[in-house]
């Protein structure tokens, strides 16, 4: 299935310029997304520092679980919790369309772990394993 | 059989120190002694990371955060829990 920004906007706090999903092209609730983010602009290139690529996998990988149906959005916070063996492997240029593939490796509790890949066409820009705990909003 | 017992607390104990990247020496870890909270003082996403270990090194998966409380209550726990999974595969 795929999400459009409208429908990420109702599911992750995150705005302009902290949202780093224009939209998710592919997505099994729960399990594994494809999310896209276009580089249009120097300013896209210096918000898409190291750290921030892990963030945008961090947001791909949290509405793919809002997408859980114990998780809806709203009753729900994700945070990312943890980060492993995150590798750097390529620049980002302006015109890349970023893709972001995160998929579910490990559930435990309210931990879940996945593993993440930052693409734009054939080159790899960063892999790695990352971590959501899930936690009520309503306390 | 005490033995071999003896030599699985070990592989448990080594898998605990290698996964969670800790500089202790494994004759520390004590066999009945908790492993998060106090005793080792682990946390949840050190469980996590245990969980992820014993699947890929054991084979065993821990489905659940109260079989993971009973698992995790200890070395000898763990132990006992390994054999069990083993014994009903």
């Amino acid at each position: 299935m795929k999400v459009g920004v409208e429908e990420i906007y109702n599911i992750l706090p995150h705005r302009y310029p902290f949202l780093f999903v224009d939209k998710i092209i592919d997505l099994s609730p729960g399990k594994k997304a494809t999310g896209l983010k276009a580089i249009t602009s120097d300013e896209d290139i210096l918000l898409m520092s190291p750290s921030l690529v892990i963030e945008a996998m961090a947001q791909v990988a949290g509405i793919t679980l809002s997408f859980n149906n114990q998780h809806r959005a709203g009753d729900y916070s994700g945070y990312l919790i943890e980060v492993k063996d995150f590798s750097f492997l390529e620049e980002i240029h302006i015109g890349d369309r970023l893709f972001f593939d995160i998929e579910l490796t490990q559930k435990f509790g309210n931990l879940f772990r996945f593993t993440g890949k930052a693409r734009a066409g054939d080159r790899i820009i960063a892999k790695g394993e990352l971590s959501i705990a899930i936690v009520s909003s309503t306390g | 059989m005490e033995g071999v017992a003896q030599g699985l607390n070990d592989k448990v104990k080594d898998l605990i120190i290698r996964r969670l990247k800790l500089t202790i020496d494994p004759k520390t870890i004590k066999d009945d002694a908790p492993l998060f909270g106090e005793g080792l003082g682990l946390d949840s996403i050190d469980a996590l990371e245990l969980v992820v270990g014993l699947e890929q090194e054991f084979g065993i998966s821990i489905p659940d955060e109260d079989v993971g409380r009973e698992a995790f209550a200890s070395v000898n726990a763990l132990v006992a829990y390994i054999n069990k999974t083993k014994g009903q595969a």
